[in-house]
């Protein structure tokens, strides 16, 4: 007896999974839809952009080559903790922050020319090598940082028509689905492998029913 | 030093035709890093198959990328790689294209899952 109610429970949690994956199928095509949407419209508004500013203004000639540095503004933080329940988060680095956070490199060096001043007028010769070697030093990091990080629509041109715009805040609801389907996908990934298992363990618990049976 | 770290977490990787590319790397996911490797791949009528799975595998074996954003029609001449690969992570993510429509009965993890619903399994 209890042998078949061990059967029962494997074939209700059998059917509980095959509902949560047909669940997260449905889920799947429908977020799936919705980013063909995004990735569409945002082709549209790259495609008014090209026609705005002409055919060569908006290529892969404009994205940065392997010459020069870059780094993601957007980037995927996972949850703590194993695969099957691994959940995926979007991190953005806003660009106002990073304007902030220059502007708060800028002050140093002006307080460093400030001092060299101060310096020169207080000491003379050799001394003040040092302290200029720094800010030197600093100069050529700043820029470097502002090139690694500014916002990607500035290598079409300063000025930027509004579709541009458009095309970008369309892309980037298209990566924020990304990041839902890549999550719907790990837990597809986790449901498939519970139901393997289960079925290779309802087999064994038919097998050895049947042996029963037949001893009886 | 910091230009790498400025932010913690993994990266979003794309193959695709050129609006998917500028597309994707206008919403900031574009990088390369301090050996000069992109985690983007444009792909054009030139481009070898060859060439489209060298740059894949390239980016399944890179342990900073989390996810992977591959046209659909792309992702077709590469079939038996993405076909190959099992493990969760990357993740990898079919994608529509403006020239190419989804089609939910070629993506690999829907077929995977309709595996499970194949009668001959159950038995």
């Amino acid at each position: 007896m209890a042998k078949g109610n061990h059967l029962d429970e494997v074939c209700k949690e059998l059917d509980e999974l095959s509902m949560r994956m047909l669940d997260l199928m449905k889920q799947y095509i429908d977020l799936k839809m919705t980013m063909e949407d995004h990735v569409k419209t945002g082709s549209l508004h790259l495609a008014k952009s090209r026609y705005i500013m002409g055919n060569k203004s908006v290529s892969v000639l404009q994205l940065p080559t392997e010459e020069s540095e870059l780094s993601a503004q957007t980037k995927v933080v996972g949850s703590d903790g194993d695969v099957s329940d691994l959940k995926l988060e979007l991190s953005k680095m806003s660009l106002s922050e990073e304007n902030s956070k220059n502007a708060r490199d800028d002050d140093p060096q002006e307080d460093g020319l400030k001092k060299r001043k101060g310096k020169k007028e207080n000491d003379s010769g050799d001394k003040d090598n040092k302290p200029s070697n720094d800010i030197k030093d600093e100069q050529n990091k700043s820029p470097k940082k502002r090139d690694a990080m500014q916002d990607p629509l500035k290598w079409f041109g300063v000025l930027v028509p509004q579709n541009m715009r458009l095309a970008q805040t369309s892309f980037n609801k298209a990566i924020e689905i990304s990041i839902d389907l890549a999550n719907v996908q790990l837990e597809m990934n986790s449901v498939r492998e519970k139901f393997t298992t289960l079925v290779v363990e309802k087999k064994d618990l038919k097998a050895k029913s049947t042996v029963v049976d037949d001893a009886s | 030093m910091a230009l790498h770290s400025a932010i913690k977490g993994k990266l979003l990787a794309v193959i695709g035709d050129e609006d998917t590319c500028v597309g994707f790397l206008l919403g900031g996911i574009g990088e390369i890093n301090k050996n000069r490797q992109p985690n983007f791949m444009v792909v054009d009528k030139n481009t070898s198959v060859g060439e489209i799975e060298d740059t894949f595998k390239r980016f399944i074996k890179r342990d900073d990328i989390d996810i992977i954003l591959i046209n659909q029609n792309v992702a077709e001449l590469i079939r038996h790689c993405i076909e190959a690969h099992t493990s969760p992570i990357p993740a990898i993510l079919e994608i529509p294209s403006k020239d190419h429509p989804y089609d939910a009965s070629k993506d690999s993890i829907l077929r995977r899952a309709k595996g499970m619903f194949n009668p001959e399994e159950m038995a």
